[in-house]
């Protein structure tokens, strides 16, 4: 009977800490499910259904400006002399993805055209569209979009600029921002 | 007073067959330790983003701090893409660690499409730990792989698990 004489209720605290902390042991871990989302689209693809072309013209003797707007016409600064023939703005056909919007770059500096047999150039400069080439101005609303380019001829004296074709080529960007 | 008396001997002989040697009871109940729960709330789910596709098959990272670096395939906005944040509640200061989807595991379904998602990473670093008030947080990115000329579409993945442990 001398094992009576330990507490019972000492080790009644005892039993019941250890039930606690058996108890405070699952929480080891936690889980969470989650998801991951993707948008695919299709790229621009553009085509040139236009080429750029100021038509004919006549040089005076200080030279002068053709100006060809996005929208076709045409008008001139200086001395220079429209003549007959077709001027078409450069127009673009762009396709992709209905809603999307995208940028348009235009030739930052201005773009040589070459006289065919000589040396002698012409520059063309700047260069504008339709829509505006700012960040986002473009806008596949059905999936398409036509834009149109226009710019300005620089024009030398007959001399600096003979007779004869003048071509040369640009590059313009369609892309998404 | 004699029936109760016979039940403390028998509580006793009970107690002692766990305890076998032990006399000082005091110091056996000083070794328990309570461990705050572990809790992972998650804020929100990752999304690739807009993603414009080419002939080239190629891979979209998407950046525990949400950037996203193409190769093949090109991105574009509006949409940008948001690595998955989860935030983690437990005992301050101790250390845990993050299990995340293997790789083969997930894969982003639109219709009869599909794009996997692999090497998942989080930026909580090489030994996560809870902070002095128990909290902590971190985000999780992982690497798209797009075929060439992928379907268009919306994609989602179904739910997959994160966990964490205390080490």
């Amino acid at each position: 009977m001398k094992r009576l004489r330990l507490n019972p209720i000492s080790l009644i605290c005892l039993l019941f800490a250890t039930a606690v902390a058996a108890e405070a042991q699952p929480p080891m871990s936690s889980t969470v499910t989650g998801h991951i989302t993707a948008e695919v689209i299709n790229t621009l693809s553009a085509i040139e259904t236009s080429q750029l072309s100021f038509g004919k013209f006549s040089p005076g003797p200080q030279g002068g400006d053709l100006i060809l707007t996005p929208q076709n016409t045409i008008s001139v600064l200086g001395s220079v002399w429209p003549g007959s023939g077709t001027h078409n703005a450069a127009s673009f056909y762009v396709t992709g993805d209905p809603g999307i919007a995208y940028t348009i770059t235009l030739p930052a500096s201005p773009v040589t055209i070459s006289h065919m047999g000589s040396a002698r150039t012409m520059t063309v400069e700047e260069w504008r569209s339709v829509p505006e080439a700012t960040p986002g101005a473009g806008m596949l609303e059905n999936g398409s979009q036509t834009v149109y380019v226009g710019a300005t001829l620089k024009v030398s004296n007959l001399n600096d600029n003979p007779v004869g074709i003048y071509t040369g080529t640009y590059t313009i960007t369609f892309d998404f921002n | 007073m004699k029936k109760i008396l016979l039940f403390s001997v028998m509580l006793i002989a009970f107690a002692s067959g766990i305890f076998a040697q032990s006399t000082d009871t005091e110091q056996t109940t000083a070794t328990a330790t309570i461990v705050g729960p572990l809790a992972l709330t998650k804020v929100s789910d990752m999304n690739f983003g807009t993603i414009a596709v080419t002939g080239t098959a190629g891979t979209v990272v998407l950046g525990t701090d949400n950037s996203r670096t193409a190769v093949g395939p090109a991105l574009v906005p509006p949409a940008a893409g948001v690595a998955a944040s989860f935030t983690v509640s437990g005992q301050a200061s101790r250390t845990y660690t993050i299990t995340l989807p293997a790789n083969g595991t997930v894969s982003l379904i639109s219709g009869a499409n599909t794009m996997a998602a692999n090497t998942f990473v989080h930026n909580a670093g090489a030994n996560p730990t809870l902070s002095g008030a128990g909290a902590a947080a971190f985000t999780v990115g992982a690497t798209l792989s797009v075929a060439a000329n992928q379907a268009a579409g919306s994609y989602t993945s179904a739910n997959f698990p994160v966990t964490i442990n205390y080490n």
